[in-house]
């Protein structure tokens, strides 16, 4: 049909003019910041100067030898993905499909390592692998043949056992056993009844099968690793090694500040995002969305054990125990030392930094920032969020295509940037500006910051709903709303409920894209922590990350309690 | 009269879609046709005939690019009149091939869900829900489920539990796509008494699509015979069965021997065709011309099988070369002047591989159907 034939008939232009307005909401936040990194990556005016264009900035990302080495030690760290994914999945199919002895506990405990902001944690493990005074390295060096410490946390290997211990594996094992889940056993007996052994059973029936969820948590993690920063900041800059996102913070950071550096290196990472999204979008498109829950019985669990179950699940409790119990043990108790890390000096021990945070005007204000904004941010961003998935699910409007490829574009700029952006943004529109100093630019910079990995496994997960399940609403009489809130919310509710804990704890942690939007009156536990952390009052910060670590615990307990009493019961 | 008592007119129903190479594909192809009140019409046809675009377009789930569907004297769509009544609000109750019960509701629950959305609010009380879904779940045998999770009922029980749902709001017109096809054999045979016991119970209107000939000659009043987009037949079970009106309905609804002939000339009343087995007597309606060639369906149950030598007109000299028992008939292939043709015999009858026999066809027993 031609575009004007299409016009003729009434539905037609509805779908176009929902389309429109669909991509006009979208891009409003999505598309705005881009718009204007762009135009500032040539603007050579110093700051606080009227606009002047010029291609300073872009020159720079091409001619200095640092940001050259920035981006190539991007890539190197982002090996950490690949290998995360293999063990991500494997430890997802123990817990699922070979269902250890345990497994509820075991996937609770990954969720907790996942959401446990990274700066508590990162603390915790340089005192545990620090060259000098790591408590590792004097542990091994006690045993004969030792001479040496063994663990050196800065450098490039400290940075992906870090980041793979706190996120990478974590998240791989979040996002892929819920689709595992959903997979019908019948189609791995099948398998085997063919004769198939466990990895041919794998390799040619059931990752096929829940590829779609692999690709989409290959390709999150890839973009979202590019862009991770404390770790980097903390463990690289005293070695020397930087990353793109280190890189663009030195250069806002500087006196006076390379708007135009920062930009135009933000403006590289997006050519290379979009490549990424484009490339994710065809392969969607090529595949297609394959109905899994079908409103016919699904059988997923797997009763027989074996003594090799018993094993797997006693090997992840130990993984667990180095991974996540070790640095925040060893946080609590540097939490309670007089000076952080120093153990072994004579009474080392004390409860003073507890009780000056709680005295601390600063503390109590920063725990209802953080909890008003990461329970509103949560809650608004699952139902916006789980509406922009079923239009790009369900609907035919006009221009899905592009709008799912927007929907990436808030990752395309580190969240800095997108601070930087979103504080001019708001400071120079006239009417927008009486918001600074509240927390709703915080509310809205988080909404946009989460809005892809929301989108994203929202989308999958309606994806994987049979359209037959919501036109037998339909033909019940029932109008859209009710069909959302009474068969489409309910069917996703286990995705609702692991989006909700996603952007809660990264609402919870985040710091870069809100340091420079938080008013000392809106300022986060994370922003707090920060600041003690890069004031040298490491004990602080400690208490902090430990309070941080247990509202985590509480927030997640009580959502997955939640998010079992809705959905798919029986 | 006829416009009176018609539930359902589909008229002149056309959907197009552009397949791959931008080629356009009519999934409907002019498709016009009458549901007396009170009676199942069946859309029967292969997979990929248009039967279940037809239906859909009926519950308004899809929406065709021309064409007319008037439901109870109320148009609902019409593309001259631009008129196109959202699936909602047409009041029709769907069974789904896949069940589309809601796994996250209990039995309850599922079956309530059509009397409470917003359409219907205030139209019952709380009490009357209850009511009316325990009446519907008796009629489908499922009362005392109520509490029950959907997930938690059989594959048999599910599907009733469907039914229920699309019963519930008296609709005056019920659709059905392929409702049957995920159950296994027993059951199958045993929903489908259930369906027509229902059906008749209820009074209500039904359009059921279907591939399965069995379904279709067992449930239905009309048939209308499918292939690619076009009804190429409407009639009685009796009617698709014994008359089908070309090759293909012949082909689909029940199995058959094709035997090509050609006709040698009149013969009274009757024609006689020379075949591979040789001459035969043919009784038909349609007029043939000596010299032409036809082809004859013949059903297997119409070739009778005798253990002695051919003897008197219709009849030849013929050998066992298959015979399958299943209990209540057998399925005999028999080689008859080097035309390999089924028969459908009577159990009793004792005629191993190799056996010689004879074969019997009654002259108005073949029919002329290209």
């Amino acid at each position: 049909m031609s575009f004007a034939a299409a016009l003729k008939s009434g539905a037609a232009s509805r779908r176009y003019l929902a389309g429109a307005a669909f991509m006009l909401a979208i891009g409003l936040l999505t598309v705005t910041p881009i718009i204007y990194v762009l135009i500032y990556s040539f603007d050579v005016s110093e700051v606080g100067k009227a606009y002047r264009f010029g291609i300073a900035g872009w020159i720079d990302i091409f001619t200095n030898a640092k940001t050259w080495s920035s981006i190539v030690y991007s890539f190197l760290l982002s090996i950490r993905i690949p290998l995360a994914t293999v063990v991500g999945f494997g430890i997802a199919w123990l817990l699922v499909r070979a269902n250890i002895p345990g497994s509820r506990y075991l996937e609770l405990a990954f969720w907790f390592t996942f959401l446990l902001p990274s700066l508590p944690l990162l603390l915790g493990w340089t005192l545990l692998l620090d060259a000098n005074y790591g408590l590792l390295n004097l542990a091994l060096m006690k045993l004969p043949f030792v001479t040496g410490p063994i663990f050196s946390i800065y450098s490039v290997s400290g940075i992906i056992w870090v980041h793979m211990a706190m996120t990478s594996v974590p998240i791989m094992v979040i996002l892929l056993t819920p689709s595992l889940r959903q997979l019908d056993l019948s189609y791995e007996e099948v398998a085997e009844m063919s004769g198939a052994g466990i990895l041919t059973k794998l390799k040619r029936v059931t990752i096929p099968l829940v590829f779609p969820a692999i690709a989409t948590s290959f390709i999150l993690s890839l973009i979202r690793s590019l862009e991770a920063f404390e770790v980097e900041r903390v463990l690289g800059t005293p070695v020397n090694i930087n990353v793109y996102s280190t890189r663009i913070y030195d250069f806002i950071s500087l006196e006076p500040p390379q708007f135009s550096q920062a930009m135009a290196l933000s403006c590289l990472f997006l050519v290379i995002l979009l490549a990424l999204a484009i490339f994710y979008q065809r392969y969607l498109e090529k595949s297609g969305d394959r109905a899994v829950v079908t409103g016919r019985g699904v059988r997923t669990e797997n009763t027989q054990r074996a003594t090799w179950h018993y094993v797997a699940s006693i090997l992840l409790w130990v993984y667990l125990a180095i991974t996540l119990l070790m640095p925040l043990v060893v946080l609590m108790l540097g939490s309670l030392t007089k000076l952080f890390g120093f153990f072994f000096i004579p009474d080392p021990w004390t409860l003073k930094h507890w009780t000056a945070v709680f005295a601390d005007s600063r503390f109590l204000k920063s725990v209802v920032t953080s909890l008003t904004l990461g329970l509103t941010v949560g809650t608004v961003g699952i139902l916006i969020f789980s509406l922009i998935a079923w239009v790009l699910v369900r609907s035919s409007i006009a221009g899905r295509r592009i709008v799912s490829i927007m929907i990436w574009l808030p990752w395309a700029i580190p969240g800095l940037v997108l601070g930087v952006t979103l504080l001019s943004l708001i400071l120079e529109t006239p009417g927008l500006s009486m918001l600074y100093g509240t927390v709703l630019p915080l509310l809205l910079a988080m909404l946009i910051k989460e809005l892809p990995i929301g989108v994203q496994l929202l989308r999958t997960a309606v994806g994987q709903v049979s359209g037959q399940l919501e036109e037998a609403a339909i033909m019940s009489g029932a109008d859209f709303t009710t069909i959302f809130r009474r068969i489409t919310l309910p069917l996703v509710a286990p995705m609702l409920v692991s989006v909700f804990l996603l952007i809660f704890a990264g609402t919870l942690r985040d710091i870069g894209t809100v340091v420079l939007i938080a008013t000392p009156g809106t300022q986060t536990m994370a922003l707090l922590m920060f600041d003690f952390a890069t004031s040298g009052q490491l004990e602080s910060a400690a208490v902090l990350g430990v309070i941080v670590a247990i509202l985590c615990v509480a927030v997640t307990v009580a959502s997955l309690r939640i998010g079992r009493g809705v959905g798919i019961r029986g | 009269m006829a416009e009176n008592t018609s539930m359902l007119e589909v008229r002149n129903l056309e959907k197009r879609f552009s397949a791959d190479g931008g080629k356009i594909v009519k999934a409907i192809d002019n498709v016009s046709f009458d549901i007396p009140k009170g009676t199942i019409f069946t859309l029967l046809g292969p997979s990929g005939c248009g039967k279940t675009t037809t239906l859909r377009s009926v519950a308004g789930l899809e929406t065709p690019d021309s064409g007319e569907i008037v439901v109870s004297g109320r148009t609902v769509f019409s593309s001259a009149k631009n008129i196109r009544v959202p699936a909602a609000e047409r009041g029709l109750g769907m069974m789904f091939q896949s069940y589309a019960v809601w796994p996250h509701m209990t039995v309850f629950e599922n079956v309530a869900f059509p009397l409470t959305v917003p359409i219907r609010r205030g139209q019952y009380t709380k009490a009357q829900v209850e009511q009316e879904v325990g009446r519907t779940l008796d009629a489908v045998a499922l009362g005392g489920f109520e509490g029950r999770h959907a997930t938690q009922l059989s594959g048999g029980q599910q599907q009733r539990l469907a039914l229920a749902r699309a019963l519930i709001s008296r609709p005056p017109l019920l659709l059905l796509d392929e409702p049957l096809s995920n159950l296994d054999a027993k059951l199958r045979e045993k929903m489908r008494f259930e369906l027509k016991r229902l059906q008749a119970d209820l009074g209500v209107t039904s359009i059921y699509v279907t591939h399965d000939q069995n379904e279709a000659l067992g449930l239905s009043h009309q048939i209308a015979v499918m292939n690619q987009g076009q009804i190429v037949q409407v009639g009685s079970p009796r009617v698709i069965y014994e008359q089908p009106a070309n090759r293909f309905v012949a082909e689909f609804v029940g199995t058959t021997n094709f035997v090509p002939a050609e006709v040698l000339g009149r013969d009274g009343e009757r024609y006689m065709v020379e075949t591979a087995f040789g001459k035969l007597s043919l009784a038909t309606p349609r007029a043939l011309n000596t010299g032409d060639k036809i082809v004859l369906s013949i059903r297997p149950e119409h070739v009778m099988v005798k253990a002695e030598a051919a003897s008197g007109p219709n009849s030849w000299d013929a050998t066992v070369k298959t015979n399958i028992f299943l209990g209540f008939h057998q399925d005999l292939e028999v080689m008859a002047g080097g035309l390999l043709l089924e028969a459908r015999i009577h159990p009793s009858l004792d005629v191993p591989v190799g056996t010689p026999v004879s074969i019997n066809i009654a002259p108005d027993r073949c029919i002329v159907c290209d």
